[in-house]
């Protein structure tokens, strides 16, 4: 005798869950009461401490000389150009606010592509640099993050990857992709990163920043290689390596 | 007089609790974690409450809320080792028991942690909680097309997980495993 798929799931459900929680939905009132409450006495100070945040990042990129924390650095091939050890440090899912609490930082970048806009933003005495994507320049509150300006991006390349697979789940019919931002390594006119899924496309560069961002078919590739071939003005290739450190996430 | 909101949460939140819990357990295959995720959804309906009633639609909301928070959870990479490490452990060791049911119902737990986050979203959606391939392409956010694809490619890869544990009766789609 077999079971369907759907019977299977259903007997398997209660296996793991048996009726009877102890929770109600009394509970999850006095709960979600307690949350609102919370939300009313800190909302005000969020946007205050998020940009303070932004501002006090800790730089993250690492050195040449010290790149050789996880053992991986050897496999870029690298020697001009050092891919960050860890990620810039998010500041909050809702951290760029709209983009006009940046009202006095410039956006050396604004890259618009079929998946959304990233700007590069960089605060006005240009120590600090921070990245926000979203749909809409005007509003964006997907994500930020920054770093302190490194004096020689050559040695202390910044950079950041990110990825969204909130397609997985749908939120907001979102798309599946993956982008990077950061400072251009000097001498270099030209970035195009090649994902695993055969899409190559080209970064924005300019005013010493660049941003990319492309959409994936599967989330699959988001533990794969990224491919990253810099050029100089003459189109000659300065370099090439491996940008997705962080296979999966971080 | 109508009901309170409160009275209105309070009722939906009793009946969607035991569902909830039992989607996300096939999803992330703990118990704990299943309890946590359906909790924290049903407390962030009651936030969002006014809007996702006229806008939204409760129960695919807090659906999508469930999904969400265990996919974003299961990209952290402590989580991730842990769970993968777990699986493939117990994959390779097969132990059935004197029942032989009961033991598949685990298997397919288990098996279902072995595919894509959102293949297995669509075949609890779609196996377990009987939504129709245009409710689950609301509940992800995706086209009717993807969801058809990926429940697809989901129920062949649960179909070679299982397989690969020697489960032999559940029948996925038309076909019945081998024995």
């Amino acid at each position: 005798m077999t079971d369907s798929l759907r019977e299977a799931l259903r007997q398997a459900a209660a296996d793991g869950v048996p009726q009877g929680s102890d929770v109600t939905g009394q509970d999850l009132l006095q709960r979600g009461r307690n949350r609102a409450r919370f939300r009313r006495i800190s909302g005000t100070t969020v946007g205050g401490l998020a940009l303070a945040a932004l501002v006090s990042i800790p730089f993250v990129a690492t050195s040449s000389s010290s790149s050789d924390g996880d053992g991986d650095a050897d496999q870029d091939d690298s020697p001009s150009v050092t891919v960050a050890e860890r990620p810039m440090r998010t500041v909050g899912g809702n951290g760029c606010g709209s983009i006009d609490d940046y009202e006095d930082w410039t956006r050396p970048v604004v890259s618009r592509t079929d998946v959304g806009t990233t700007v590069v933003l960089l605060s006005p005495d240009g120590t600090t640099w921070a990245m926000c994507i979203g749909d809409d320049a005007a509003d964006m509150a997907t994500f930020a993050t920054g770093s302190r300006v490194a004096d020689d991006p050559g040695l202390n390349w910044v950079r950041v990857l990110f990825w969204n697979d909130d397609c997985v789940t749908g939120v907001d019919e979102q798309v599946c992709s993956w982008g990077a931002a950061g400072q251009t390594p000097p001498d270099v006119a030209r970035m195009t990163f090649e994902s695993p899924d055969g899409r190559t496309s080209d970064a924005t560069v300019q005013d010493g920043f660049f941003a990319w961002q492309s959409e994936v078919d599967e989330i699959d590739v988001f533990n794969q290689p990224l491919w990253l071939t810099l050029y100089d003005a003459d189109g000659a290739e300065v370099d090439r390596l491996n940008a997705n450190r962080h296979p999966g996430g971080w | 007089m109508g009901r309170s909101y409160d009275e209105e949460y309070v009722e939906f939140a009793d009946a969607a609790l035991p569902r909830l819990t039992r989607t996300a357990y096939l999803v992330c295959a703990d118990r704990h974690r299943a309890d946590e995720a359906a909790q924290q959804a049903l407390i962030k309906l009651y936030l969002a409450w006014p809007r996702v009633q006229r806008r939204d639609g409760l129960m695919p909301y807090a659906r999508r809320t469930v999904l969400r928070s265990l996919i974003d959870e299961a990209r952290r990479p402590w989580r991730r080792e842990l769970a993968d490490s777990d699986l493939l452990e117990t994959l390779d060791q097969p132990q059935p028991d004197s029942f032989g049911r009961i033991d598949e119902r685990v298997e397919l737990v288990r098996a279902l942690q072995r595919i894509s986050a959102r293949r297995r979203a669509c075949i609890v959606l779609r196996y377990f909680d009987d939504l129709s391939v245009e409710e689950t392409a609301g509940v992800l956010g995706c086209s009717v097309g993807t969801v058809k694809s990926q429940t697809a490619r989901g129920l062949r890869d649960l179909r070679v997980a299982l397989e690969s544990v020697g489960v032999t009766r559940i029948r996925i789609g038309k076909e019945v495993l081998a024995t």
